[in-house]
């Protein structure tokens, strides 16, 4: 039996995708989800000036992420996982390289372009 | 009245940079404040730091003046992002360690054999160099020129 809160924690992420988000995607193959992509810019602070980038972010349900992306992520042969890591969002194609759950229930892939 | 002995030797630095076949594709800036702009891959600026003088003989000054010389790339994802500034660093350093001092209008040019580097990673991952380079040239005592 699900608990409760997590019932309800889940629903809520639920409307939040189906709400919010602004784009689908497929992660390793699998059917498409709804997702939230976050392109915006951002400041790497290095040297004295610093260069000026984006980041890009995917948000998607952590139910929706594929149970081995960690396992690929921490493998060093990342070419070897190159079609598991590969996606495409709104036809860019970047990596992903990095996956940071949120603890209630979302995760956020960390992509760089490919 | 011309440019300042400072200057001048900033501008000879990066025209050393720069020259045929100029490197970073011609993004050699002179103490450029903004970031690296998200268009470009590479950039390097040429920052003067600090200068002090001894006074040798009572008419001129002896300076001393310290320039960083900054090396900036982007690598492609999933990429060691020093390799991204290597090549880069590698020419830069060719070109520094070649100036020919009274060039630029000073009497000696030191390249310290200390390389900072700095990582970082965004959409791409990305590195600085950082590279010190030590003038010595001499101006009056009464004013700032080249003497």
């Amino acid at each position: 039996m699900t608990a409760p809160f997590a019932s309800a924690q889940a629903r809520i992420n639920s409307a939040v995708m189906r709400v919010l988000a602004n784009t689908t995607v497929s992660i390793a193959g699998a059917p498409a989800v709804n997702a939230d992509f976050d392109d915006g810019f951002a400041h790497a602070g290095i040297g004295s000036i610093g260069i000026d980038a984006r980041r890009t972010t995917l948000t998607v349900a952590t139910s929706s992420v594929p149970q081995n992306l960690d396992a690929w992520l921490a493998d060093p042969g990342n070419e070897r996982n190159s079609p598991y890591l590969d996606i495409v969002v709104d036809g860019g194609a970047y990596r992903i390289v990095a996956h940071q759950k949120d603890g209630g229930g979302l995760s956020h892939l960390v992509l760089e372009s490919a | 009245m011309g440019a300042t002995a400072f200057k001048t030797i900033s501008a000879g630095i990066a025209a050393a940079l720069s020259a045929a076949p100029s490197l970073a594709s011609g993004r050699v800036f002179e103490n450029r404040q903004l970031a690296v702009s998200s268009g470009s891959t590479d950039c390097i600026v040429v920052r003067i730091e600090r200068s002090t003088a001894d006074q040798s003989t009572i008419s001129y000054f002896d300076w001393t003046t310290v320039f960083s010389i900054e090396i900036y790339a982007r690598s492609a994802a999933g990429t060691d992002p020093q390799v991204a500034v290597d090549a880069l660093l590698d020419a830069a350093w060719l070109r520094l360690s070649a100036i020919d001092a009274e060039s630029i209008g000073a009497f000696d040019v030191t390249l310290n054999p200390d390389v900072q580097w700095l990582f970082d990673e965004l959409d791409s991952p990305m590195a600085c160099a950082v590279l010190r380079l030590g003038v010595r040239h001499r101006t009056t005592t009464a004013a700032l020129h080249p003497a």
